[in-house]
């Protein structure tokens, strides 16, 4: 399959492959997985865990694990490729033209060194700034990320903060070069839900005034209803469908997706658990022949035994022999 | 995938897991061996003077040469492994028992006995090492068996304080709680129970206080404070080396060597041992 | 911050005291060893008697113990049994000599420890990692006495470069002070580095693979920076934690070394109270290098915690 270089789009990902070495050879962890954000989208990939939703997400950034290895499949930042880099090349790129909000923010944060430092680090790697200058702009930007008192807590150690300042400092150390692409993986798990608000509205911000593409990977259903552009649904390291979010929870087409949204209470309120669905995600390595849900699927048949493409549905696409027909 | 590719994997396989564990166990095995063979291995007498011909570099008839009173340095070198292995295996074994019978007391009758308990090691441990076992020596008298004692009271509050933690841990555990229930005394439920479920990380703790034994007895030694002559330890034939540096300088290197291959030998065993419970460890927590 | 070392240092006076207390004990072990030593196996029971009346060992043990504790804090260590000398000048005399002896291998070691073992952390599946590591695994076994005769051997008989012994002032003559601690402060620093080594190695390990190295690499930091700026000092903390034990070991060894290099500090005065079995000699430095030990552990501590932010600070009011 030719891939077209669309470089009207921020980020796209074509016939993306990861795999890890294994005892019994290679286990496939994402399998041809394509997407594309455009300037300005807020996309979205849900799934469990296991799915590779962020293993696809460090593999933009050049992050991968050590053994993991990019089988084939190409990303483009803009038209420009991000597999194949040197070392250099990619850390031009990190932390300027792509920012990564990882879920724990606590975690993700350097316990000694004084937060206007973080923040400020990327003016000094980047642009060459001092660091008096560095620390000055960190000020600014936990000011635009609506922290009171900026100038105080730019002083402070990351311990000392809470988990809601400790994740807008880390959408502040993200957005310091007004980067084109926002990578956010999780970015509000471990928060409670008036904090988890307050982030995705600043992330809203963000967008709305930087014209940012946000990459959203997450478990959390209500989440990409209320905040999200479009969504794309993978599961065991494939994407099952994809599309506008309002197309995806009005009829979703995929059995894996319908019975996602059937196991949530209700698509407003978010809760952090998620599946009740009967049976597990394969592990990579007991994958079965053809659809990787068929064994869990109610709709399954013999036909499931070969690997569904993609029906041509437009924007709303799903890997389904069986999809539902849409309303 | 061809039959030589699949025996050299499996043989790299086994060789990153147990290649620690192997190395350590041939310099080991060698050590004991030397230690309880020594009459049968060591071609000379370690004590047979023959002062004519004393200090003569390694020969034909002395594979390592001979000492400042013509002693054959290779027989004595093997004897004295026997003293180290000796002193050694009752310090550890002091240390081990004792250590271990208080640290299990203080963790499963807890409160009052185990903080009087703890505070008693915690004193021993304030010390250093080297300096207790040598104010002990001198007190007690210097021979090997105070050499022993003295090493093993040292040993006593390391074993003890692995032995509470562990044994904290078992305690946690249903079986515990299910011989309680159907009645069995403290005393059996110890010993039945909770021993041989954390014997196995005071046996990795035991090998690397092995080679600490070995470490303090020949530096004892090698102060005049413990094997005496015409006794051959490592510590004091490198002592004597020493003073014959300049003329004969395998008095004192190969005793050292020797110590150095069993301290490392007891290390490499450790670390071993250690690798290959680990996992064990991580299940039972 | 205050709290913080003021707290350690509570805890530090009872430590010592425990410390005395098994001194005490261990040089008394067996009664009315300390009369009959000094007055040699002749010794009539009479004399004993008025040997141990003389010098207050007839009262009971504990009595001894404050007597002996009250008059210490004073600084009042006694009289040597050989030559009735002062004790306590002597030890003052001497303190300087171990000190500097202490410094000098701590520093080697870390000099050694530190660098060695942040690359093979960085370098974790490489085989610069194995090669340091075995490295490590193979000095560490070596008795640091052994090595100190090898390295007499090589550096002082063979290659004539370095004195075998002696000692002189610092301040008398810098340079060949320093030739003279080289050797001594090797053969002590050496062996325990490997051992630092591998407690370097463990903690960068942990720090490299925590997410906040992970953020630094996605805002483009190169190694260099990651491994300076964002994991040396995070590493730093565990390491001097841990180490802190190892320092106690090294410290010990000085009993040892002095006595090879014929070095007049404070350890080889311990030797020199058993040799002659100079009962008050003996246990007054044993107690000064107990507590020099103790000391070192503690201030190595204090540092580690001052490094880590968590522990200065308090959390401030959430916002």
């Amino acid at each position: 399959m030719t891939v077209e270089c669309n470089s009207s789009a921020t980020l796209e990902i074509s016939n993306l492959s990861i795999e890890f070495p294994g005892r019994t050879g290679p286990r496939r962890v994402v399998e041809r997985m394509s997407l594309t954000v455009a300037p300005g989208e807020i996309v979205a990939i849900i799934g469990e865990s296991g799915s590779g939703k962020t293993l696809t997400a460090l593999s933009v950034l050049g992050l991968l694990p050590r053994q993991a290895r990019i089988r084939s499949g190409s990303i483009l930042l803009k038209g420009h490729p991000l597999i194949g880099l040197t070392a250099q090349e990619r850390r031009s790129i990190l932390g300027n033209r792509i920012a990564f909000i990882p879920q724990d923010a606590l975690r993700a944060l350097n316990p000694t060194l004084i937060v206007a430092d973080q923040v400020g680090e990327p003016f000094v790697l980047h642009r060459g700034t001092a660091w008096a200058a560095a620390r000055c702009l960190a000020v600014e930007l936990l000011r635009s990320v609506h922290l009171r008192d900026p100038e105080q807590r730019a002083k402070e150690y990351p311990h000392q903060y809470s988990g809601g300042m400790q994740q807008r400092a880390m959408v502040a150390m993200g957005l310091a070069l007004e980067p084109e692409l926002l990578i956010a993986d999780e970015p509000t798990t471990a928060l409670d839900v008036t904090v988890q608000a307050q982030v995705l509205a600043l992330l809203r911000e963000v967008r709305e005034e930087h014209g940012t593409a946000i990459l959203f990977i997450t478990h959390d259903l209500g989440l990409v209803a209320d905040f999200c552009d479009r969504v794309y649904v993978m599961y065991a390291g494939r994407v099952v469908e994809e599309g506008p979010v309002e197309e995806i929870f009005v009829s979703p087409r995929h059995p894996y997706t319908y019975a996602l949204l059937s196991a949530t209470p209700s698509v407003g309120e978010r809760t952090p658990e998620l599946l009740a669905i009967p049976g597990q995600i394969p592990q990579p390595h007991e994958l079965p022949e053809g659809c990787a849900f068929a064994p869990r699927c109610v709709r399954a048949e013999a036909r499931c035994s070969v690997d569904p493409l993609f029906d041509t549905g437009g924007a709303h696409r799903t890997r389904c022999w069986f999809p539902e027909r849409r309303s | 995938m061809s039959l030589s590719t699949e025996m050299a994997r499996s043989i790299r396989w086994t060789w990153r897991r147990h290649g620690i564990l192997s190395i350590g166990g041939v310099l080991v095995g060698l050590v004991v061996l030397a230690a309880l063979g020594a009459d049968l291995i060591a071609p000379h007498s370690p004590y047979e003077l023959d002062v004519a011909r004393m200090l003569q570099p390694p020969s034909l008839v002395n594979w390592l040469g001979t000492d400042e009173v013509g002693r054959d340095v290779f027989s004595r070198t093997i004897y004295a492994a026997r003293i180290s292995v000796e002193v050694a295996l009752v310090a550890v074994g002091v240390g081990l028992v004792g250590g271990t019978l208080i640290g299990v007391f203080a963790a499963y009758f807890g409160g009052f006995v185990d903080m009087a308990l703890m505070r008693l090691m915690e004193l021993l441990f304030s010390v250093p090492a080297i300096l207790l076992a040598v104010i002990l020596m001198a007190s007690l008298g210097t021979n090997i068996l105070n050499a022993m004692i003295a090493i093993g009271i040292i040993f006593i509050p390391g074993f003890a304080r692995l032995a509470r933690a562990t044994t904290m841990d078992a305690l946690r555990q249903q079986y515990i709680e299910a011989a309680r229930v159907i009645g069995m005394s403290d005393i059996r439920i110890i010993f039945r129970e909770i021993l041989p479920n954390i014997l196995a990380p005071s046996l990795v703790e035991a090998a690397v206080a092995f080679a600490y034994a070995v470490l303090l007895e020949s530096a004892l030694s090698f102060l005049g404070l413990g094997a005496q002559p015409p006794e051959p330890s490592w510590g004091n034939m490198i002592n004597t080396g020493r003073g014959f540096m300049a003329q004969a300088p395998w008095l004192g290197i190969v005793p050292g060597t020797a110590l150095f291959l069993c301290v490392l030998g007891f290390n490499l065993l450790g670390d071993g041992l250690r690798d290959l419970l680990d996992p064990h460890l991580r299940e039972s927590q | 911050m205050i709290r913080l070392i003021l707290t350690r240092l509570a805890l530090f006076v009872p430590t010592l005291l425990a410390a005395s207390l098994i001194l005490f004990i261990a040089i008394n072990v067996v009664p009315g060893s300390a009369a009959r030593s000094a007055l040699g196996i002749d010794a009539t029971p009479q004399a004993i008697m008025r040997f141990e009346a003389l010098n207050g060992l007839d009262q009971p043990l504990h009595v001894q113990y404050f007597e002996w504790l009250g008059k210490a804090v004073k600084g009042d260590f006694g009289r040597s049994f050989q030559n009735r000398v002062d004790v306590g000048p002597e030890i003052l005399k001497r303190l300087p000599v171990t000190l500097e002896l202490a410094l000098l291998a701590f520093l080697v070691a870390n000099v050694i420890a530190v660098p060695l073992g942040a690359i093979a952390a960085y370098r974790h599946g490489h085989p610069a990692d194995s090669v340091i590591t075995t490295c490590a695994t193979i000095l560490g076994a070596v008795p640091n006495f052994w090595l100190a005769t090898l390295l007499v051997l090589v550096f002082s008989l063979k290659l004539r470069l370095l004195p075998a012994g002696g000692f002189t002032p610092f301040l008398q003559d810098p340079a060949r002070n320093l030739t003279q601690m080289i050797l001594p402060a090797v053969s002590l620093g050496l062996v325990s580095s490997a051992l630092l080594l591998r407690i370097m190695r463990a903690s960068m390990l942990e720090v490299l693979s925590s997410d906040y190295i992970r953020t630094a690499r996605a805002k483009g930091a190169p190694d260099g920076t990651v491994i300076t700026r964002h994991a040396l000092r995070n590493a730093t903390i565990p390491y001097l934690t841990v180490g802190a034990v190892e320092f106690g070991f090294l410290f010990g060894g000085v009993v040892i070394i002095e006595d090879i290099f014929r070095l007049p500090g404070i350890g080889s005065l311990v030797l020199v109270g058993i040799i002659n079995r100079d009962y008050p000699v003996l246990i007054g430095s044993a107690l000064v290098v107990t507590v020099a030990v103790l000391a070192a552990n503690m201030l190595v501590d204090i540092i580690a915690s001052l490094l880590d932010p968590r522990q200065v600070h308090s959390k401030s009011g959430a916002a």
